[in-house]
């Protein structure tokens, strides 16, 4: 073999060699983290997008069978609960002008790192239920799908009519006015 | 243009290139691997790849990229990891394109999902991007620059100790990957 065939096999074998070291590095990292991907999809898991990517504030309606919905009379009776969260999917804006009584904010746009900790929190409960506007917003389904597939979160609800479904119940919340 | 002045032209080209692409690698794996369950979304969205294996490469994928960064920065096996920067590149393009021809109107994940936005989705402009990053990729594989780099100091080493007839230790100058 020439001199530069000898050259490219190196090469070659050498990015093999780069490839497998990654392989079992990423492998090694995984399984020291605190919750670990599993190598292969768990079944239960859903892992494709939904068929469209809705923008918070669109006009897809909600459908209750694609995204796991709540109706506001069952979300009412968990509410105080202490194994159930409501998470508010809208902006931190809006969140402070009103929400339910005892949400916290989370906006789907800034889920990610910096979120860690308010992930972390909604971990503990058994049950979150996620609301936005009303039930001509997107951005609710959207970050329920995130919490199912991302965090692998299990009982994840979609409030049914948002929050001005439940303003119009006249259910609890709490407003600018309302807060010390 | 003499010879010597295009070489050092070409050197310094090749060291900008293995540098930028280096650095590329590094940022764009160090926000996927921090958050493997996002980066197993955003390969999942490309619907390229049967399930079962998306968690392996969302687990695998951002170190691979690591090391070839970080190998690309030192200037070690500069042409082995330009070469797979090229290869992990070119499937980066395949994918952006698959999205754009089969209308998926997701964000490429290209730097994790810490900074995917939907409202930016794959387009015309992240091919021509991937295109870009694919040419300093060539570039670094084809013209690997000495300088700033373990390869060239290795070199370096090598040709010394080939001067120098009190060294009997064995040659390492056909072993160096810029050589």
């Amino acid at each position: 073999m020439s001199f530069e065939g000898r050259a490219v096999v190196s090469h070659l074998v050498a990015a093999t060699l780069i490839v497998v070291a990654g392989v079992l590095l990423g492998l090694a990292v995984n399984q020291l983290r605190r919750s670990p991907l599993p190598w292969w999809a768990p079944k239960q898991v859903e892992l494709s997008a939904p068929s469209q990517y809705l923008a918070c504030g669109s006009d897809n309606e909600v459908k209750p069978e694609a995204s796991g919905t709540i109706s506001q009379s069952r979300a009412r009776a968990l509410l105080g609960s202490n194994d159930t969260i409501f998470v508010d999917a809208r902006m931190p804006n809006k969140f402070a002008s009103s929400h339910i009584r005892g949400a916290i904010n989370l906006p789907e746009e800034r889920i990610g790192v910096e979120s860690q900790k308010t992930i972390e929190k909604l971990l503990r409960y058994r049950t979150v239920v996620v609301y936005c506007d009303s039930k001509a917003c997107a951005c609710s389904a959207q970050l329920a799908w995130i919490l199912r597939t991302r965090y692998q979160m299990q009982n994840v609800h979609v409030l049914e009519r948002g929050l001005g479904g439940w303003i119009r119940n006249q259910y609890p919340i709490d407003t600018l006015a309302s807060q010390p | 243009m003499s010879a010597d002045t295009r070489r050092e032209w070409s050197q310094l080209l090749g060291l900008l290139a293995r540098l930028f692409v280096g650095g590329l690698f590094v940022y764009a794996a160090s926000s996927k691997a921090v958050a493997p369950q996002a980066f197993v979304i955003d390969i999942a969205n490309y619907r390229l790849l049967p399930k079962l294996v998306l968690p392996f490469v969302a687990v695998t994928l951002p170190w691979i990229e690591m090391l070839c960064g970080v190998g690309l920065l030192l200037g070690w096996k500069t042409r082995a990891n330009a070469l797979i920067a090229t290869g992990l590149l070119l499937v980066f393009l395949y994918g952006a394109i698959h999205a754009i021809r089969n209308g998926i109107n997701i964000d490429c994940g290209c730097f994790g999902s810490t900074t995917a936005d939907p409202k930016n989705p794959i387009d015309g402009y992240t091919v021509l991007r991937d295109l870009g990053f694919i040419f300093a990729s060539v570039v670094a594989m084809v013209a690997p620059s000495g300088q700033l780099s373990i390869d060239g100091w290795l070199a370096r080493r090598a040709g010394e100790r080939q001067r120098d007839p009190r060294d009997e230790g064995p040659t390492t100058a056909g072993a160096t990957d810029a050589s």
